[in-house]
């Protein structure tokens, strides 16, 4: 698993548009949003941290929806099947998937907070720094899965925009392009029943010495084992094909 | 340990029956290959060869059905690292170099080869580090040899694993694949290439509609057609005539050239030479494998391809 994992790692730094789109883009927007919203606080903290931890929740989120649809590539040219003449089993292909997402994932967020320290002058604890990167990065797991589902779902061709269609409006609804609070009401509703939400959530309650919220660690919970649920079935759909 | 039980049969397949919508692919399949059997699986188009060695694979489930590899089932074998296979399904990403493949599918066995010893092998060599996407379309099947041939398996599957290379590189092709069954391994490969059946396989395994329609070595099949040919000069024979003359079964006249294919070509010749003494440039000749094959396979219309 480990060569395969580090084989995948070698073909996407390859992509010179990759690195850029996908990773480094969260931070770009960072800076120009931070800029946008201005000096006004939300959430209890000042605009730049919020806008910071936003950023990279819709990073760690962009990479998730990055990768996982190249699965759809994978199944057109056969290299699952031929991975399944293997010892390889069927949980360590998605497990190779899901960690690749995973790995990735790290440095778009920290993209953003490096940009945070360095250009925005944001002022954290060495554990609040800590604390933000490895929320915002575990929480980025339901999207690894859920990237994977759309991969495995859908024909190729459709893989990359249907990955689109989910992931800007669950960044949208989730509060990562604009506070929450400026949304209407019912949207605000909307929005904590999403990953997205409970991702920067989470994450910025970190700095305002919030108790870890459950309701949300339950909504990425469930998001999380039901995606893995549908992946493990279509696996097995694809494995029993003709 | 279990290894030391004797295995007797490579592949075991039992009434193996696949279906596609109306489409019988394979159609209650029997058969045994020994360990160090080289066998050819022959057939048209929609035979079902691929189907059977997909499932001989565990890649598709059959209707019913028993299939066995080393005594084992095919996803057992398949984890244990006895099977490498070439599939004409199976493909790899475009941005991954040949030699990276090779390392990726190397990575998954307990007791690989050497990489660079399967590069080799294969001839891939020269182009080990570009590209399989740039590759040409026999590079691309020599790399999936070499990708076939990592595991240092103990069976080869191999979907026309010649199609796309030019002459030479099928030569080369082959001279490798011999070189690796000297060991004793056994390989199973479908092939449109009846030269290569004949050449390189010690069985031929004919399909036709999902059946098998004769196994055996390629003299064995031959004979099974049983009928040799006689082309001849003859002046002034009718078509008819020629026909009804005893042992002949069927004739052809195209000016003063005939060819009769005949049961028993031994009583044909003489009743010719009775009725047509002055009969020159006489030859007799046995069914190449291609008559035979055409004989075994195309009584019947053909299916659609699955």
């Amino acid at each position: 698993m480990g060569a395969l994992i580090w084989t995948e790692l070698k073909v996407l730094s390859r992509s010179v548009e990759f690195l850029v789109v996908t990773i480094a883009f969260p931070m770009v927007f960072f800076l120009v949003m931070s800029e946008v919203f201005g000096s006004d606080r939300a959430g209890g903290l000042d605009m730049n941290t919020y806008m910071m931890i936003s950023m990279a929740a819709f990073g760690a989120m962009s990479v998730a929806f990055a990768v996982g649809p190249r699965v759809g590539l994978e199944r057109q040219a056969g290299w699952n099947r031929q991975l399944r003449l293997t010892p390889l089993p069927g949980w360590g292909y998605v497990a190779v998937k899901i960690t690749v997402a995973m790995i990735l994932a790290l440095p778009a967020v920290l993209l953003v907070f490096l940009a945070g320290l360095l250009v925005k002058g944001i002022e954290l604890t060495a554990g609040q720094w800590l604390a933000i990167v490895l929320s915002c990065w575990i929480s980025s797991l339901p999207f690894a899965v859920l990237g994977l589902l759309i991969g495995m779902a859908v024909k190729p061709e459709s893989a990359q925009p249907l990955g689109l269609a989910v992931y800007l409006p669950m960044a949208m609804l989730g509060g990562l392009w604009m506070p929450v609070d400026i949304l209407p009401g019912f949207m605000a509703s909307l929005a904590k029943a999403l990953p997205s939400y409970w991702l920067a959530e989470i994450t910025r309650d970190r700095l305002t010495g919030t108790a870890l919220d459950l309701l949300g660690v339950g909504v990425m919970a469930a998001w999380f084992l039901v995606a893995l649920t549908l992946v493990i079935g279509l696996y097995r759909r694809d494995a029993a094909r003709v | 340990m279990a290894e030391t039980v004797t295995i007797d049969a490579a592949v075991s397949l039992r009434g193996l029956r696949k279906t596609f919508g109306e489409v019988r692919a394979v159609d209650d399949l029997n058969l045994r290959i020994a360990p160090g059997e080289v066998v050819a699986l022959l057939g048209p188009n929609a035979a079902g060869k691929t189907t059977t060695m997909e499932m001989l694979l565990g890649l598709t489930t059959p209707d019913s059905g028993e299939i066995e590899l080393f005594g084992r089932p095919a996803r057992r074998a398949a984890a244990d690292g006895l099977v490498g296979a070439m599939l004409q399904s199976g493909g790899f990403l475009g941005e991954m170099t040949s030699r990276e493949i090779v390392q990726v599918m190397a990575a998954q066995y307990p007791k690989a080869m050497k990489v660079d010893d399967a590069i080799a092998r294969a001839g891939v060599t020269k182009y080990a580090r570009l590209k399989y996407s740039g590759l040409s379309g026999g590079q691309k099947q020599r790399t999936r040899f070499a990708a076939a041939l990592v595991c240092d398996p103990d069976l080869l599957v191999l979907d026309e694993p010649t199609v796309a290379m030019d002459v030479q590189s099928r030569q080369e092709f082959w001279a490798a694949m011999r070189d690796y069954t000297t060991g004793g391994r056994t390989v199973v490969f479908a092939t449109h290439y009846l030269a290569e059946a004949q050449d390189f396989a010690d069985r031929v395994v004919l399909m036709r509609h999902g059946k098998i329609v004769a196994d055996g070595s390629v003299d064995a099949i031959v004979a099974k057609v049983d009928g040799r040919t006689i082309r001849a000069t003859v002046e002034g024979a009718g078509v008819e005539a020629l026909a009804a003359l005893p042992g002949v079964g069927t004739a052809q006249l195209r000016g003063e050239h005939v060819e009769l294919h005949c049961s028993d070509s031994d009583a044909a010749l003489r009743a010719l030479l009775a009725e047509h003494p002055h009969a020159r440039d006489i030859s007799v000749t046995a069914m190449s494998l291609e008559d035979a094959f055409v004989a075994l396979t195309a009584d019947e219309p053909a299916m659609e391809e699955v």
